[in-house]
């Protein structure tokens, strides 16, 4: 009977997962074999992979980045400098949703009492589902293998392709672990997903002080995205570094399996507070309502950023410095970068706060629609208040979160800076900030007009949005994408401020065309039913 | 005057139907009672008069405005109370009635004290932290502290208890006593009985019945049982006799229309013994749900 209930569990978390992870393994192909091919054409020339080698290889701000590259004159050291760490973040993120959608989510809505009023245990029902999502992590492993051995094994041959998606795909296993951990810890879904987003953002920002200097090398071991670096599947295959991944991830599901039976279902180990402090004041409008809801991550956000930019400050000099001694310019002139030094290492590194803030978009997005999809909009929306109104109030404190975010990142950077020399002044710093903003609001007004048109769908297509900007402007560029293809990336149309002035007219031209699309959503929200999950 | 009146309104979901060309009225100051079984179209009628969704044609009119366009007007003086609350978990009972009482514009605070203290809440505590009970007392107390002229209950009274029932009722009727129109939607038959005055019953997306139960209950088959010493009379063929059944030496049947040829019948065969009596809201109900007379309880014992 249990084993049937205990079935019935994982088939459901398998359900609910696997598209996802069919999603995430077919881009990890196809950015591989992309990036594969598009060096070969973009690249012919054995002169130029020396030149692009050494440009890249002497620039500390892209090891930052991408972790230390290695072999860049050979294709299969290029790939895998180009693509690993990326695709496993983006791996890791998925697997982070997933596991704290069906192991937290599920409890959150009340579902989970359902199937523990059947013939199971609480640790048999996440066993059972840790079970299921570990068929998702199968199916990604098999899809990424299959994919990348058919699609670029000739190329790099049939071992490394396959070592290749063994060291992607342990990012996400490691992250179904965190999730699931996290998923005991935290009350609720959304701070098990902050806490688990604040592991894996600590995980990337100890690899980059390991690959910043030669000293701190040996912190990549005390980092999981460091192991991804240490494997070198395509040009020095270690695998320890890949086994450590995996047994990692086990021993954390294995941990929160242990944590189910200690804490009561619907609570975490840090359980909600009773009685608190009566906060009443600016709670007298559906805006006032917006901002206390977006509180805590604009927080986080802001917490977030503010680091961020405070580690740009700090490494940018020694960055710089290295990057003057260099033949650095002639990799930054492909990202149309003339200028050299501190402020092009500064504009490399914003275009990521960009990427953060697109993300924070989505997020405000996604927070949007949950409040319609679980009917809480409804108890506003009975009273004297218009559709359009509401939605206006949290379009305000989504644009008021992102602004915050930019100038958390601004000042990090700047007061981190005045400390460690950095020499870009505050205004050029603020500039910079400001130029984040553009591509992070025409994400929040697609996500908008999706969320008026095509509610259920809107949230994964926001974040998709996102993702395929992203890697159409990191891996897109330098592969020598065609120019109508990275144009979509709404990334692509940001200047790597302050190493080249703005590009202001394509940055109001984002912000017109978000604004357009959220006045879209708005009429199309008006015109349709309201929408339940 | 009408406050709530329908015309021809209709929803669709797709191909399938969830409300068929309704044509309602509901007068100032009565409390209507709203019946039909799950799925039947009671809360697919609420979203439409709260504009929460479009309907598929006809309208609905509130309070003189049109529910989907003059939502700001219309809501200003109307409350609402949802079967199953959902409300922002980190918000505490307090926060939540001052958001929605400043949203709503006007609400009595002298009210809402006495209200929260009828309902034995404890406003302090975050909603993550309340029972369904208590979400649901929550949902009231922010409807019913608006005074506001028309209350619409969509099942307001799910996972309360008795005492807290008691509570509502005696909320209810202060309400009508003030001039205030509800409209009712429930599955509690005694509730809606012991409040309203007129009664629509919905199946299928369709109505089925509307009038004042009195009204209904004359119109509705009386259940008669008659016992005997001799042999059973056949009944069939007896004028408006319907759902004959025979156990020992009684005889059940319900009539519709004149009772004389049945009474007749009955005194031919010689009853020893003839009880009849009206239909209670349950088996008015029942008629309207099952697949006829035959799903029509039998009359037991207590008349009424």
């Amino acid at each position: 009977m249990s084993r049937t209930a205990a079935g019935v569990t994982a088939r459901l978390a398998w359900r609910r997962t696997w598209r996802g992870a069919a999603a995430v393994g077919l881009s990890i192909v196809l950015v591989t074999v992309t990036a594969v091919l598009g060096y070969e054409a973009a690249y012919p020339d054995p002169a130029d992979r020396v030149t692009l080698a050494r440009s890249i290889g002497s620039n500390p701000g892209l090891s930052a980045l991408f972790g230390e590259p290695r072999d860049l004159e050979t294709m299969a050291g290029f790939t895998e400098w180009r693509v690993v760490l990326i695709l496993a973040v983006v791996g890791a993120v998925w697997a982070l949703l997933a596991t704290t959608r069906v192991l937290r989510g599920e409890e959150d809505e009340g579902r989970t009492e359902l199937l523990l009023a059947g013939p199971m245990t609480r640790t048999t029902a996440a066993r059972a589902t840790l079970g299921g999502l570990g068929g998702t992590v199968l199916l990604l492993l098999a899809i990424t293998l299959v994919g990348l051995v058919a699609g670029s094994g000739r190329d790099l041959g049939a071992g490394p392709a396959a070592l290749l998606a063994l060291t992607v795909v342990g990012m996400p296993v490691v992250m179904v672990g965190v999730g699931a951990l996290a998923s005991q810890v935290a009350d609720t879904r959304r701070r098990a997903t902050g806490l688990g987003a604040a592991v894996l953002g600590v995980a990337y920002l100890v690899r980059v002080l390991a690959d910043s200097s030669a000293d701190l090398r040996w912190l990549r071991w005390a980092t999981p995205l460091g192991w991804i670096e240490l494997a070198h599947p395509l040009t020095e295959p270690d695998p320890v570094p890949v086994v450590l991944l995996y047994v990692l991830g086990g021993v954390l599901a294995l941990v929160a399996l242990a944590l189910v039976g200690v804490r009561d279902t619907g609570a975490g180990l840090r359980s909600a507070r009773g009685a608190t402090r009566q906060r009443v004041r600016g709670l007298t409008s559906p805006v006032g309502l917006a901002a206390r809801l977006a509180a805590g991550s604009a927080w986080a956000w802001a917490i977030g950023l503010l680091l961020a930019g405070g580690l740009i400050g700090l490494v940018a000099r020694t960055a710089a410095e290295a990057l003057a001694q260099s033949a650095g310019q002639d990799m930054l002139g492909g990202l149309g970068i003339e200028d050299s030094g501190t402020r092009a290492y500064v504009g490399i590194f914003y275009l990521f706060i960009t990427i953060a803030l697109a993300l924070a978009a989505a997020g405000q997005v996604a927070a949007t629609r949950e409040e319609e999809a679980t009917g809480r909009v409804d108890a506003l929306l009975v009273r004297p208040v218009t559709r359009g109104r509401w939605l206006a109030g949290r379009v305000v404190v989504a644009v008021g979160l992102l602004a915050l975010g930019a100038g958390a990142a601004v000042l990090g950077t700047w007061a981190a800076g005045r400390a460690a020399g950095l020499g870009v002044g505050a205004a050029d710093l603020g500039t910079a900030g400001v130029n984040t903003l553009p591509a992070a609001l025409f994400v929040l007004g697609a996500g908008t007009a999706l969320h008026g048109v095509l509610p259920r769908l809107a949230v994964p297509l926001t974040y998709a949005l996102v993702t395929a900007s992203f890697l159409l402007e990191v891996v897109g560029a330098s592969v020598g994408l065609p120019t109508w293809l990275l144009n979509l990336s709404v990334l692509h149309h940001v200047a790597p401020a302050p190493a080249v002035d703005p590009d202001w007219l394509a940055g109001a031209v984002l912000v017109l065309l978000g604004l357009g699309l959220a006045v879209v959503g708005a009429v199309a929200l008006r015109a349709r039913d309201l929408v339940s999950a | 005057m009408a406050v709530i009146r329908t015309e021809g309104l209709t929803k669709h979901y797709g191909r399938s139907p969830a409300l068929e060309d309704l044509d309602l009225e509901v007068a100032q100051g009565e409390v209507f009672g709203y019946l039909g079984p799950n799925g039947s179209g009671k809360t697919t009628t609420i979203r439409l008069l709260l504009g929460l969704i479009r309907p598929t044609a006809g309208r609905a009119q509130v309070l003189g405005g049109d529910a989907q366009r003059d939502v700001v007007a219309i809501h200003r003086r109307l409350a609402y109370v949802p079967g199953d609350t959902a409300l922002w978990p980190q918000l505490t009972g307090a926060e939540t009635l001052h958001l929605l009482g400043a949203v709503h514009g006007s609400v009595d605070a002298n009210y809402r004290a006495a209200l929260v203290e009828r309902f034995e809440l404890d406003p302090s505590k975050r909603v993550r932290a309340y029972s369904k009970g208590n979400r649901q007392k929550l949902a009231l107390i922010a409807a019913l502290m608006t005074r506001a002229e028309v209350l619409v209950l969509d099942e307001p009274t799910a996972g309360l208890d008795p005492l807290m029932e008691q509570q509502f009722r005696a909320c209810v009727r202060e309400a009508q006593d003030r001039g205030q129109t509800v409209f009712l939607s429930s599955h509690v038959l005694a509730e809606v009985e012991a409040l309203c005055g007129r009664v629509a019953i919905l199946r299928a997306g369709r109505l089925v019945e509307v009038g004042s139960l009195d009204h209904m209950r004359l119109r509705a088959a009386l259940a008669v049982e008659a016992s005997f010493d001799g042999p059973l009379p056949d009944l069939a063929g007896v004028p408006g006799v319907t759902a004959v059944e025979r156990a020992g030496q009684t005889v059940r049947c319900q009539v519709t229309g004149s009772i004389g040829p049945l009474l007749g019948r009955l005194a031919e065969a010689g009853a020893t013994r003839v009880v009849s009596r009206e239909p209670s809201l349950e088996e008015l109900f029942l008629t309207h749900y099952g697949s006829g007379p035959h799903a029509a309880a039998p009359p037991a014992g207590d008349g009424r």
